[in-house]
């Protein structure tokens, strides 16, 4: 039971990092219609920025200042990037470049810290137990950001003005500008959130792994696959999804058959498979609603 | 002079791969980024049925490529059944899926240490050998691009991306138009991997992957015209060009990640320059 119930929990962590990226791709998405695959890049660059701030020991919160930084700016810089294809509606064009911006800032990182792992945290990672269980405390760090911001974020995006701004730009951009809404200034802060919210999540994940240069880019795109199972319109969605795209997996690791034993390395693998049953089924996603087309 | 020969052999590799993605990106206006996918499976089910089963090596060759265009029609299948953005985002995903499939099951594929010592057939045992066989395999290939753009069908590719509901109301199925499309660019790909195991006679994870997404986007991209001269004019330059870098006094432990930095640059600036222009613009109708 204990070993069911310890299952469940490193699911829970790890869904909860997922969410997190998933609901900046969903932002980005609401505003832009664009798949911003290079914020696995921008939380990953962010992160070292971070561990280069505790090189120089300058500090915790000079190390999160420097991480904000950079996250603003590679927030910017994605936004300038990409605001051309939103506005001429070329959102495959706009995935390549975003594609390309990230590997450029992977090799980037490469070239200048190298490609070998680092550690935000040396030594053995701080553990909390209760009831059989055991947590890291970057693991607890991620469940009670993780709740945080799923609830602020549903109350912004279903009962705030700025949610209802958000959710209009996603149906009908031109009706959106008439009423004298700056979409631009929407779309950039919406692109520097994201950032920082990725950035967060690279931070937490090194902390509980070892920091590389290309870890970012599996984490984005299973956020991905938890954005469009859920259904890219509904945000509801893709917090279920975030969640039942790593608890499938991580079950059928550990109880399949003691004569098909799988290692965790096959979770890419199980995550791509039950995407495709689901999408072939629900094109939409689970949570799939119409919207506008316009 | 081995050094020419690796880099036409590379170049040869990348041009029939690039003649899938021209007429897949540009052509038809299908953004089919798992052929990085077909491209290792081919080689990997070749390596696999030779080595560990002992097939003869041609008939290893010949089962890979079939067994490649069953990929193909698999990912054909998924693209009529789910939108352009989840099929782009699954096909990406599929990159990771088959590294991580390829890092598992260790006791095929040889896991992370991979496969070493594939062996070229007898009568492309050489380097200069390989070479001209690859250089009349990718005339073919071009003879048979050339003969497709002027056919029927490809007119049927280029009106599939313009106005895909005009096509159906001449009679012509979607699905028969995808279908050639990803399977014949699979197909490609697969030949592709092939030609390039046989240059390196190893295989592991990294074989194909995202750097090598990267080479093939910026062909299709560069090669945005319907012609045979376009793709063979954009492989030149992708795959020549940063091989200038090589000559410059950088440690070689860098090198890689330089050449991949250039590649990400260029592809950004080639689809600022092109996203203006009319193929991949919507017609207004």
């Amino acid at each position: 039971m204990e070993f069911v119930l310890q299952i469940i929990l490193n699911s829970i962590v790890l869904g909860t990092q997922i969410l997190f990226l998933a609901i900046s791709l969903f932002l980005i998405k609401a505003v832009s219609k664009i798949e911003h695959v290079s914020l696995g890049a921008i939380g990953v660059a962010v992160a070292y920025m971070f561990y280069l701030g505790q090189t120089l020991h300058v500090g915790v919160w000079f190390s999160v200042l420097l991480s904000l930084l950079a996250a603003t700016l590679l927030g910017l810089l994605s936004y300038f990037l990409l605001e051309k294809f939103c506005k001429n509606n070329q959102i495959l064009l706009a995935l390549l470049v975003s594609l390309s911006f990230g590997i450029g800032i992977e090799s980037v990182i490469a070239l200048v810290f190298k490609s070998g792992a680092k550690n935000i945290i040396d030594g053995v990672l701080p553990i909390m137990s209760f009831a059989g269980i055991t947590i890291t405390l970057p693991g607890l760090y991620t469940l009670i950001l993780g709740v945080l911001l799923v609830i602020i974020t549903y109350v912004i995006v279903k009962k705030t003005p700025a949610g209802r701004i958000l959710r209009s730009i996603s149906e009908n951009q031109s009706l959106v500008a008439t009423l004298g809404v700056n979409q631009k200034r929407v779309r950039k802060m919406v692109y520097i959130i994201s950032s920082i919210i990725a950035g967060m999540v690279g931070i937490l994940l090194a902390m509980n792994t070892s920091l590389t240069p290309t870890l970012g880019f599996t984490y984005i795109m299973i956020a991905f696959i938890a954005l469009f199972v859920g259904g890219p319109t509904d945000i509801r969605g893709t917090i279920v999804a975030s969640y039942i795209i790593i608890l499938i997996p991580e079950f059928l690791i550990n109880f399949a058959p003691a004569n098909m034993q799988f290692t965790s390395s096959y979770r890419m693998f199980f995550i791509f498979v039950i995407a495709c049953i689901v999408l072939s089924i629900k094109p939409r996603g689970i949570f799939s609603k119409t919207v506008r087309q316009t | 002079m081995g050094y020419f020969y690796t880099i036409f052999a590379r170049f040869l590799a990348s041009l029939g791969q690039g003649v899938g993605g021209q007429v897949s990106f540009s052509m038809a206006g299908i953004f089919l980024l798992s052929l990085p996918v077909c491209f290792s499976f081919s080689a990997y089910t070749m390596a696999i049925l030779h080595k560990k089963f002992a097939v003869v090596l041609w008939v290893s060759i010949a089962i890979a490529l079939f067994l490649t265009m069953i990929l193909g029609a698999l990912f054909s299948y998924i693209y009529t059944k789910v939108s352009k953005d989840s099929f782009t985002v699954l096909c990406l995903g599929s990159i990771l899926a088959f590294d991580a499939f390829v890092r598992s099951f260790d006791s095929l594929t040889g896991g992370v240490l991979g496969i070493s010592g594939i062996l070229r057939p007898e009568s492309i045992r050489t380097l200069p050998a390989l070479v001209q066989f690859s250089f009349l395999v990718l005339t073919v290939i071009l003879v048979a691009h050339y003969l497709v753009l002027k056919s029927p069908m490809g007119r049927k590719i280029r009106a599939f991306k313009e106005h895909p509901v005009a096509l159906q109301a001449f009679g012509v199925s979607q699905k028969s138009v995808i279908s050639f499309v990803i399977i014949g660019g699979s197909l490609l790909s697969g030949i592709s991997g092939l030609l390039e195991v046989f240059r390196i006679q190893f295989l592991d994870p990294s074989f194909g992957g995202i750097p090598n997404l990267i080479v093939l986007v910026s062909i299709s991209i560069l090669a945005l015209k319907p012609k045979v001269k376009a793709v063979l004019l954009a492989s030149v330059l992708v795959v020549f060009l940063p091989e200038l870098i090589s000559f410059l006094d950088f440690p070689s432990a860098l090198l890689g990640h330089l050449r991949v930095l250039l590649y990400s640059v260029l592809l950004i600036v080639l689809i600022y320059t092109i996203s203006g222009k009319s193929q991949f613009q919507k017609r207004e109708i």
